[in-house]
């Protein structure tokens, strides 16, 4: 009769859309090198001549697949920071977190010395751990101090922005008294690049975010329901402040595990939902697969471009996003206001 | 049987409730009046655990006051005076109010309660619309029907009818008084409206000065507690068995000069 089951049609034709927007951009991703996206690698491939197959298995497949994985967990950590802390403006960057990775980093590679007290890879691994044990260190304040103080959603994110200033000052601090080569070294880790880490990283932070995408089935009916504000969910059965400490954790978990890899790649995570809820409405239901899969795509294309814009020179992907993503941002502010 | 014990609620220091006792039976339907600020959505919202209160609360002999957020949403259903601006469809929404029972898997049974009510609310044409750009008469009726919907044992109501117009309004109440009835609900709203609540409740909940001034059938409210509690004066006129409220001027001096009266034939 009227009430219908789980999905309806049309919008799992969109969820199917995606998913070929996303085969696309991989195969045209894994054919974009030095010479601009090149058809001709195809053949090259197979004909298995000179250092071609060794380009292609151990660079460009694995930067594909983390432009891929990295844009879908910053995807799906923004679209669940936004629905618990009921603000279209939460991400991870807008909260502080991105910054506070990037002190970390900081905070390794010049007080701890990492790069001239050990190799590179476990330089690079000490560097990343800092990273991320800083953002998840700021989370847990952001959500506790929520918590206690019975904060509203807009001071939280208030309260983000001005961490992520504090975090960007005392990384400032750092540099201004680092020798060139750190300060250089913790400048370059701030660039978002998905060149940084191999396939086994990629594969860690696609099994995370294969788990939290799983607590979909139990938690998106909950996450609209909070759309309706905290008394309505509570009598619908929703302990509130036990879901959103639960998701902002996991959520936090997916930014702080990419940003600790691959630096600051921001706006990734505020558009991809954004883009979503303008085709699909608001509903988790299909809110949380699409922006995985929006969040996914987003980068991989910017990935691409960033790529073969200006060869032979291949910019850093965070640089772009942030020059795409705040037009595009005011786009969607503009569009919703209508 | 539904029972309040010494129900007192504060927040931030500032005491809202003191020492409400009140025992409600089943299939009855009643009112909550009162002025404004006099804690007519804290006593609904302390029932229901929205805000931390003191006291004990019983449902049919068993002890409610302790139980988890999930397992008391199973027993009561509350709609709220204001909800927040969602884009959710319709349908979303009726949904979600058979989630926590079933999960995202819904079961058959969950859709024959939801269809049942989508006819008795007439809301076929709004299914599939965006909540948002729906009329307030319309997403109070939306919102009813998916409190209903939870099929509770209480029903807590506050404010449902304030946005109605006045046939929406009698729908709305005779609804409300029906399914009290039938599902043998223990109903609880919060009305401004005097003559339909003594015209369509069974009992008067009077809350004033933080606490009950009185709880009585609706045929024995009389003029004087109307007068103590919204300090006004008001008289009621019997047509039919049934009472009307008229309530004279606060300011009978400046009135008197621009107010017409009709001549009595």
């Amino acid at each position: 009769m009227y009430a219908r089951s789980l999905y309806s049609k049309n919008k799992l034709f969109t969820i199917l859309l995606f998913t070929l927007i996303i085969v696309l951009l991989f195969m045209v991703s894994l054919l974009s090198g030095n010479n601009g996206i090149d058809f001709s690698d195809i053949t090259r491939l197979n004909s298995s001549e000179d250092n071609f197959s060794l380009i292609f298995y151990d660079i460009r497949v694995p930067r594909t697949f983390a432009a891929f994985f990295v844009g879908a967990s910053l995807g799906l950590s923004g679209t669940l920071m936004q629905a618990v802390l009921k603000n279209p403006l939460a991400s991870p960057f807008t909260l502080g977190i991105s910054q506070a990775s990037a002190f970390g980093a900081s905070f390794a590679i010049i007080i701890l010395q990492v790069y001239s007290v050990s190799s590179n890879l476990s330089a690079g691994f000490m560097t990343a751990f800092l990273a991320f044990g800083v953002s998840m260190f700021t989370t847990l304040i952001i959500i506790s101090l929520g918590k206690r103080s019975n904060m509203t959603p807009e001071s939280l994110i208030l309260f983000g922005v001005a961490l992520g200033a504090f975090f960007s000052a005392l990384t400032m601090f750092l540099q201004y008294f680092a020798d060139d080569t750190d300060a250089a070294a913790t400048l370059f880790w701030t660039f978002g690049d998905l060149s940084k880490a191999g396939l086994g990283i990629v594969g860690v932070i696609a099994i995370v975010l294969l788990l939290v995408s799983l607590i979909y089935f139990k938690f998106f009916w909950k996450l609209d329901a909070l759309m309706l504000g905290d008394d309505h969910a509570k009598t619908l059965g929703i302990d509130t402040k036990k879901l959103t400490f639960r998701v902002m954790i996991l959520a936090s978990l997916l930014s702080a595990l990419s940003v600790a890899f691959f630096g600051i790649i921001g706006f990734v995570g505020l558009i991809a939902p954004h883009i979503v809820r303008l085709i699909v409405g608001s509903s988790h239901k299909y809110l949380i697969p699409l922006s995985i899969l929006s969040g996914g795509g987003l980068l991989l294309f910017a990935d691409i471009v960033s790529r073969t814009i200006m060869l032979p020179i291949v910019i850093p992907v965070g640089i772009f996003t942030s020059l795409l993503g705040a037009p595009l941002f005011l786009y969607f502010l503009y569009k919703k206001k209508r | 049987m539904f029972v309040i014990k010494n129900l007192s609620t504060s927040i931030d220091n500032q005491t809202l409730l003191q020492n409400i006792n009140l025992e409600a039976k089943s299939g009855e339907l009643n009112i909550i009046l009162g002025q404004n600020g006099a804690g007519k959505s804290t006593l609904l919202k302390s029932i229901v655990k929205i805000l931390d209160c003191t006291g004990e609360i019983y449902l049919d002999g068993e002890n409610i006051s302790n139980l988890s957020v999930e397992t008391l949403s199973h027993k009561i259903a509350y709609m709220g005076q204001f909800n927040t601006g969602t884009s959710l469809s319709v349908i979303d929404i009726l949904e979600l109010s058979r989630r926590k029972y079933s999960g995202i898997l819904l079961k058959q049974e969950d859709y024959t309660i939801i269809d049942k009510h989508i006819v008795e609310f007439n809301l076929q044409k709004f299914l599939h619309r965006d909540i948002d750009t729906l009329s307030g008469g319309e997403k109070q009726k939306i919102f009813l029907a998916a409190t209903l919907i939870q099929e509770p044992k209480v029903l807590l109501l506050d404010e449902p009818i304030s946005h109605l117009d006045p046939k929406n309004q009698i729908e709305i109440l005779e609804i409300i008084k029906q399914k009290t009835k039938q599902n043998n609900l223990i109903t609880f709203v919060v009305l401004h409206d005097l003559q339909n609540s003594l015209h369509y409740g069974d009992n008067i909940v009077m809350l004033k000065n933080k606490t009950i001034q009185e709880f009585q059938t609706s045929l024995s409210v009389d003029e004087k507690m109307i007068n103590t509690l919204y300090g006004i004066n008001c008289e009621i006129f019997w047509k039919d068995g049934h009472p009307f409220t008229f309530f004279k001027h606060i300011h009978q001096e400046y009135i008197e000069q621009i107010h017409s009266h009709k001549e009595q034939p």
